[in-house]
């Protein structure tokens, strides 16, 4: 880097923020030591930035001894009933959610049964959401109805398990029109599910009857 | 600023023997007692309501019991905490439409923000510069304000990138383009 050309906002933000590679965090200081004009940028930045620090820091956050209170009788009332996701609950649920979303269900058959055997994502994870869809790496799940909305959805994770025909047809989901090898309602279909951070099931993709 | 993470205890002391002794409830409220104010100052300065905000932080600690009940991850309960926060709070104010802080008021905390070391003079210049810093900062887009605030409240990029589900490259271009226009209209 020549001692002529300035640094870039981007860089002094980030060795402001300690985010430089050691590197480049040499290189900059270097260049700092020898630019005014970088050196005066690199002060303005961190007088807003300590600005800020105290903005934030003036916000109202008074003690309140009553929410902390509330907050530990309810974790002692919820610790006295804990709850337990298993397997079946997870089905149960599943019903549940195809009732309402049978008619989306029925698209999941749509969708290719080739990827039955590859490998889970593992590690970030790369999402979209689109109508009705969501796609984890790659694999596109017809969303469930989601009882926590709010909960972010950048860690689920999928299971793959068998769902019970016959719960399917409960729903209202038959399978005569599409596959006939999936019409007994004794069969269950293999199913990949998305679980949401809280547990719950947020899509699902069906791979193929058994 | 003692940080929730670093509570972590000894990889042993996770085990669920760890979980039989001692309970969730006291793990939850340790994190509590070392973040709610944070959580507060940061969902005050996202534009909520103290009220809401309360209730926020409550709702977000209840669903860390949960989280910490099905033996979740806890690797960066502080991100995780802040995520849920701020996702709540973002369905809270869609939900009600409340102000979105494109328009921000009243500078939280206003009247903490006395010295006493400094003269009244010094002292109305620095109420003027965060009034007006304040002001400026409802002139960034919410991602810029976002990443301005978690970046203030002592988060890395990679960590603010997982609170707002945002690239950590986006966040450095939203701080960056952030404090750009804060300089503009401040200095």
């Amino acid at each position: 880097m020549k001692a002529s050309d300035h640094l870039t906002q981007d860089l002094l933000v980030r060795a402001l923020d300690d985010e430089l590679m050691p590197e480049q965090a040499a290189a900059v200081e270097a260049h700092l030591s020898a630019c005014e004009t970088c050196r005066e940028q690199y002060e303005i930045l961190r007088t807003l930035s300590i600005r800020l620090g105290t903005l934030v820091s003036a916000a109202d956050t008074r003690p309140d001894e009553e929410t902390r209170a509330s907050l530990w009788q309810e974790l002692e009332f919820r610790e006295q009933q804990p709850v337990r996701r298993t397997p079946e609950k997870i089905i149960r649920r599943l019903e549940w959610g195809l009732a309402i979303a049978a008619g989306l269900a029925l698209a999941a058959f749509l969708v290719p049964f080739s990827n039955r055997h590859r490998p889970k994502p593992t590690g970030h994870s790369v999402i979209a959401e689109t109508n009705g869809t969501i796609e984890v790496d790659g694999e596109t799940f017809i969303m469930l109805p989601y009882s926590n909305p709010e909960l972010p959805l950048n860690a689920p994770h999928i299971v793959q398990m068998e769902v019970p025909v016959a719960s399917l047809a409960e729903a209202g989901v038959t399978f005569e029109p599409i596959a006939n090898e999936m019409a007994n309602a004794d069969d269950s279909v293999l199913a990949d599910v998305l679980i949401g951070l809280d547990g719950q099931p947020l899509g699902i993709h069906i791979l193929s009857a058994q | 600023m003692q940080r929730a993470d670093s509570l972590a205890l000894p990889a042993a002391a996770w085990g669920s023997e760890y979980l039989e002794d001692t309970s969730l409830r006291r793990l939850v409220m340790e994190h509590y007692d070392q973040e709610h104010a944070s959580l507060l100052r940061y969902l005050n300065c996202l534009g909520l309501d103290a009220d809401s905000a309360r209730e926020i932080v409550q709702e977000s600690f209840l669903k860390l019991h949960e989280h910490l009940l099905r033996g979740g991850d806890r690797t960066n309960l502080r991100s995780w905490l802040y995520r849920v926060a701020h996702n709540l709070a973002r369905n809270r104010q869609t939900a009600f439409h409340t102000k979105k802080v494109d328009a921000l008021d009243a500078l939280p905390g206003a009247g903490r923000l006395s010295s006493q070391t400094a003269s009244a003079e010094e002292e109305l210049l620095n109420r003027e510069r965060l009034q007006r810093l304040w002001q400026a900062m409802g002139e960034l887009s919410s991602a810029q304000r976002e990443c301005l605030l978690l970046r203030a409240q002592g988060f890395k990029y990679r960590e603010i990138a997982e609170v707002l589900n945002l690239s950590i490259s986006a966040v450095g271009e939203n701080i960056q383009r952030g404090l750009e226009k804060l300089k503009d209209l401040c200095l």
